[in-house]
C-alpha cells in the first residue's frame, strides 16, 4: 500500500492519472494505475482488466497474486519493479502498473500508445537513388530501421537515460567487432557526463560531447538516413540515436566526411568523385567569392584584367557604398530572407521569393543601390552554400564566409590570406574524439584519399576499417 | 594567455595594413596609355596621360558621357614631378596599375631615353613589361586621337602588337622596357616599332571616329626604330625589321613574293629556325636557316609538280640569302651590329671585317587545294 501512497503522492495530481482499484477478495485487492493520455485504454481493457475480471479466484490467486497475474496477461510485455521511483519512471513511460494490496505483486504492462508518424523520406537528405526511408521520432522504430539493414550479432545499442526530468531514452550504438574500443569510450564517458534536465534534441547532447564548443565546424555529423547510419557503422563510426528525434548524431568526423553524400556510394565511381570535387570547389566559391570581390576591388584593382576593371568600375560609378558595405547589405539581405523563407508557413512562401528576387535582383541594380556584379557575387555565393551535402557544415560556411568578407574589408587580401591561415591552423588542431579532424591530408593518409578526395571503385576499397580481433 | 596572444597578434595585424590603403575603383583614374615628348629647347618633358572613362566604356543605356577616354597633359623638367602634377588635375586617384603602353616621341627618343627606363624601373609600382612605341607623328595629335574598333587607345595598340606577338619565339615581342634594359650592355640594337598617324588633325571627338574609312586619322605600324644603349640611331623598314628579328632567333614568320617561270608566287615561311655558327672563329660567320614553306597565291600557268615546288623552293632560298646578305651590308655601312656578331663572339673592333655567309634550305610543306590552275583556252 505504500508504494501506491508514494506514487500517488508524487503524480495524483494530474489530471490523466488514474488509479483503479480492484477488490478481488476479502483479502486481495489489486490497483492497475496508468496514465490515461499516453496509453492505449483499448489495451487496458482488453489485455488487463478483461482477463483480471473475467477470471475466476482461485487459491493459487490468493496465495501467490504475482504467478496468477503474469499467467492472465501477455508475458512479453511484463516486467517487475520494485521501488517506487522505477515504477513511476514505467508509468511516464505509458506502462500500466499492477499492484496488489499486500504489496508483494508489482507488475508493469507496457500499453504505450504509439503517436508516431510513418516512415517517410528525409527531407534534409533527399536523394535520386537509394532508399526513400528515414528515421522517425520514435527510437524502437528507428532501431528496427538500423536492424533491417543490418543483421549482425556485433550491432550493439547501449541505452542510455539522459535528463533529470526528461529521462530521455539515448542509443549508443556501434558494431563491436568494428569500432575502436577507445572511441567507444570516449563516447561512453562523455554521454554519462551529461548533466542536464532535458534532452529534447540530439543537439543537446551534440553540445554536451562535441570537442570544442566554439568552432564554427561541426564534429558530429548528424543524419536521419538509416542506410547512412549503417554505411556509418561499417566504417567503425558510432552512433548517437536519442529518443524523440529523428536525427542520428555519428562520429568520429573529419572534415572531409562533409563533403560526401550517401548518393555517392549509389552512383558510378567517376561521377561520384567528380560530384565530390564539384562540392569542395563550391565550399571554396562560399567562402571565397564575396571576400575576393571586396579584396579586389577595394585593395587591388591591380589584379583585374583591364576590361574587367573597366566594366567592374561602370558598374559601380553610382554604387553610393564602398564594395564592402555593398556586400555585407546585400549577403545580410540573403540571409534575412533566408531566415524568413525556413520560419514563414508554406503558403506565404511564394511572397518571400517574389520580395528576394525583387530586392537582390533588379531593382536593387536599377536604384543604383549596389552594382550588378554584386548580384552575381551574392548569387553564386548564395547557391554554393546549399551545395554541402550537410546543413550544419553549411552554417559553418557562412560563418567563414562573413569573417573573410570583415577581414577582407579591413586589410585586403593580406586580411584574407590571414583568414585562411587561422581557418588552417584551427582545422588541424581540432579533433573529433581523438580524429584529428583534417585527416588525411594533414597528418597524410594517402591510402584514406580512395574514399575522401576521390571515390574508388567498390573493389579497389579493399581494407577495412580497424578491426577488432577479439571477437575472432 | 591564448586570448592575450591572439590580442597581439592582431594588433600587429593591423600594423600592417589597412583600411587607410583603400582604394576603390571609383576612386581611380585608370591610365592606359602615358606618352612623353621632350622640348629640345627647354629640355622640359611633356608628359600626355590617357585616363580612361568607365561610364564612356560602359555598355549600358543611359550613360551620358562618350568620350572612352580623357587625356590629359603636364609639362614639367622631371619625371618624378608628374605624379604629384596629375592630382592637381585629375579629380581620382592617378593609378598607373593599368597602362598598356608608353609612347615616346622620335625626337625624345633620338636624345636617348635612360632616365626615362630608369624612373620606370625604380618604382616597384610601374611596370617594366610595359610596351613602348616611338611616335614620327606629334606626340600631341597621336595622344588627343580616338582609334576605331577599340575605343581605348592604349588597348588599341596593345592589341596590334598582341597580334604580332604570337610570331615570336616565347611569344614575347621584345618591344618592352625590361627588353631595352637587357640590351642597354648589349651591341645588338633592339627594334622599336615606330606609330604613324594617317592625317593631319587629331581625330579628338569621339563622333570622328563614326566614320567608315578607318585609315585616315587612324594609327598604323610603320618602319622600326633602331635603339643601341637606350638611344635612336636610326629606322628600318618593314622588311627588314622582320629580318632581323628572324636572324637573332626571334621571329619564325616571314611573307614574301618570289618569281618563278616569270611569274609571281606568294609563299609564307614558317617555323624558320637559325642556326649561327663560326666557321673560322672572329672572322667568318655562317648562317643557317631552314624554313617550311606554304603557297599562298600561285599566278604560274602550269600544273604544280614536284619539280616546280623545288623551283619555288630554290628561288626563296636564294632570295631569302640575297635579302640577308643586304641586311648584313647595311648593318656594316651603318655601324649598327644588326646580326649581334659583336654579341656572339665577334671582334669589337673589328666586327665588319667579318666575313659572313648565309645558307638557306627550305621545305615546301603546304601547296593548297588544287595543283592544276584554272585556264582559259
Amino acid at each position: 500500500m505504500l508504494i501506491v501512497h508514494q506514487i500517488m503522492e508524487r503524480l495524483g495530481h494530474s489530471p490523466d492519472f488514474v488509479c483503479h482499484e480492484f477488490a478481488l477478495s476479502p483479502d486481495l485487492g489489486l490497483f492497475c494505475i496508468y496514465i490515461s493520455s499516453i496509453v492505449s485504454t483499448e489495451h487496458a481493457n482488453e489485455f488487463i482488466f478483461k482477463p483480471i475480471l473475467e477470471q475466476n479466484l482461485d487459491a493459487r490467486a490468493l496465495h501467490d497474486p504475482k504467478s496468477w497475474l503474469e499467467s492472465l496477461i501477455p508475458k512479453a510485455q511484463t516486467d517487475a519493479f520494485k521501488e517506487a521511483t522505477e515504477g513511476i519512471q514505467r508509468l511516464l513511460e505509458g506502462q500500466c502498473l499492477l499492484i496488489s494490496s499486500s504489496g508483494d505483486c508489482r507488475l508493469s504492462y507496457d500499453i504505450a500508445k504509439g503517436q508516431n508518424r510513418s516512415v517517410s523520406e528525409p527531407t534534409t537528405e533527399a536523394s535520386i537513388r537509394g532508399p526513400r526511408e528515414g528515421f522517425v521520432e520514435d527510437i524502437a522504430r528507428n532501431v528496427a530501421l538500423i536492424r533491417k539493414r543490418l543483421k549482425s550479432e556485433h550491432l550493439i545499442f547501449e541505452q542510455l537515460i539522459i535528463g533529470t526530468e526528461t529521462k530521455t531514452k539515448v542509443y549508443l550504438t556501434y558494431i563491436d567487432n568494428i569500432a575502436q574500443v577507445k572511441v567507444v569510450e570516449e563516447f561512453r564517458r562523455r554521454l554519462n557526463s551529461i548533466h542536464a534536465d532535458s534532452i529534447l534534441e540530439s543537439s543537446y547532447i551534440e553540445e554536451w560531447i562535441q570537442d570544442n564548443t566554439w568552432s564554427p565546424f561541426p564534429q558530429l555529423l548528424f543524419t536521419e538516413r538509416p542506410d547512412s547510419v549503417v554505411a556509418k557503422l561499417m566504417e567503425g563510426q558510432v552512433v548517437v540515436m536519442t529518443d524523440g528525434t529523428p536525427i542520428a548524431l555519428v562520429g568520429p568526423v573529419t572534415f572531409f566526411q562533409f563533403f560526401n553524400s550517401p548518393e555517392d556510394y549509389y552512383q558510378r565511381a567517376d561521377i561520384a568523385t567528380l560530384s565530390r570535387w564539384l562540392r569542395f570547389f563550391a565550399f571554396l566559391l562560399s567562402i571565397f567569392v564575396p571576400a575576393l570581390y571586396i579584396a579586389v576591388v577595394s585593395y587591388h584593382p591591380e589584379l583585374l584584367p583591364n576590361s574587367l576593371l573597366i566594366s567592374l568600375a561602370a558598374q559601380r560609378e553610382e554604387v553610393p557604398f564602398p564594395a564592402f558595405f555593398e556586400a555585407a547589405i546585400m549577403m545580410v539581405t540573403f540571409e534575412i530572407l533566408r531566415e524568413a523563407g525556413l520560419r514563414m508557413p508554406r503558403i506565404a512562401g511564394q511572397s518571400i521569393s517574389i520580395v528576394g528576387a525583387l530586392v537582390l535582383g533588379e531593382a536593387a541594380v536599377e536604384a543604383g543601390l549596389v552594382s550588378a556584379a554584386m548580384v552575381i557575387v551574392v548569387s553564386l555565393t548564395a547557391i554554393s552554400n546549399f551545395v554541402s551535402p550537410n546543413y550544419g557544415f553549411g552554417i559553418a560556411q557562412r560563418i567563414i564566409q562573413f569573417a573573410f568578407m570583415i577581414l577582407a574589408g579591413l586589410m585586403g587580401l593580406f586580411g584574407l590570406m590571414c583568414g585562411v591561415f587561422f581557418v588552417l591552423i584551427h582545422l588541424v588542431s581540432l579533433r573529433s574524439f581523438g580524429v584529428k579532424y583534417f585527416t588525411p591530408l594533414a597528418p597524410l593518409v594517402l591510402s584514406a584519399w580512395r574514399d575522401t578526395l576521390f571515390r574508388v571503385p567498390r573493389y579497389k576499397m579493399k581494407r577495412f576499417p580497424h578491426r577488432r580481433m577479439q571477437n575472432k | 594567455m591564448k586570448a592575450s596572444r591572439l590580442g597581439v597578434v592582431l594588433t600587429l595585424l593591423a600594423l600592417c595594413t589597412g583600411c587607410w590603403d583603400i582604394k576603390d575603383i571609383n576612386t581611380l583614374a585608370i591610365v592606359s596609355l602615358a606618352g612623353v615628348d621632350k622640348d629640345p629647347k627647354s629640355g622640359d618633358f611633356l608628359a600626355y596621360y590617357q585616363v580612361m572613362n568607365p561610364t564612356g566604356l560602359s555598355t549600358r543605356t543611359g550613360s551620358s558621357a562618350k568620350a572612352a577616354v580623357y587625356t590629359f597633359n603636364f609639362k614639367d623638367f622631371s619625371h618624378g614631378r608628374f605624379t604629384e602634377k596629375t592630382g592637381r588635375a585629375m579629380p581620382r586617384l592617378f593609378f598607373t596599375a593599368h597602362l598598356q603602353s608608353y609612347i615616346i616621341s622620335e625626337r625624345y627618343a633620338r636624345e636617348g631615353i635612360l632616365d626615362l627606363i630608369n624612373y620606370v624601373e625604380l618604382n616597384p609600382e610601374r611596370r617594366s613589361n610595359l610596351i613602348i612605341f616611338v611616335s614620327d607623328s606629334p606626340l600631341d595629335v597621336i595622344m588627343n586621337s580616338f582609334t576605331p574598333l577599340d575605343r581605348v587607345p592604349g588597348r588599341f595598340m596593345r592589341s596590334l602588337s598582341n597580334h604580332y606577338q604570337r610570331n615570336f619565339r616565347m611569344n614575347i615581342y621584345p618591344i618592352r622596357f625590361k627588353d631595352l634594359e637587357k640590351d642597354l650592355k648589349r651591341q645588338t640594337p633592339t627594334v622599336i616599332p615606330i606609330i604613324h598617324y594617317n592625317g593631319v588633325k587629331a581625330a579628338s571627338k569621339s563622333d570622328e571616329i563614326e566614320k567608315i574609312n578607318a585609315t585616315q586619322n587612324g594609327l598604323t605600324f610603320a618602319e622600326g626604330a633602331v635603339f643601341i644603349h637606350a638611344r635612336m640611331v636610326g629606322r628600318l623598314d618593314d622588311k627588314s625589321k622582320v629580318l632581323f628579328y628572324i636572324l637573332n632567333k626571334k621571329y619564325r614568320r616571314l611573307t614574301e613574293t618570289i618569281t618563278v617561270n616569270g611569274s609571281y608566287v606568294d609563299v609564307e615561311a614558317q617555323n624558320i629556325q637559325v642556326q649561327r655558327k663560326w666557321i673560322a672563329p672572329g672572322s667568318h660567320l655562317s648562317f643557317d636557316i631552314h624554313a617550311d614553306l606554304r603557297i599562298i597565291n600561285n599566278q604560274q600557268k602550269r600544273k604544280m609538280t614536284l619539280q616546280n615546288l623545288q623551283q619555288i623552293e630554290a628561288s626563296f632560298n636564294k632570295m631569302l640569302e640575297a635579302k640577308a646578305e643586304a641586311l648584313e651590308q647595311m648593318s656594316k655601312d651603318k655601324g649598327w651590329d644588326l646580326l649581334g656578331i659583336q654579341d656572339h663572339g665577334g671582334n669589337e673592333d673589328s666586327w665588319r671585317q667579318t666575313k659572313v655567309t648565309f645558307h638557306v634550305t627550305s621545305t615546301m610543306t603546304t601547296t593548297g587545294n588544287t595543283s592544276t590552275p584554272y585556264l582559259l583556252e
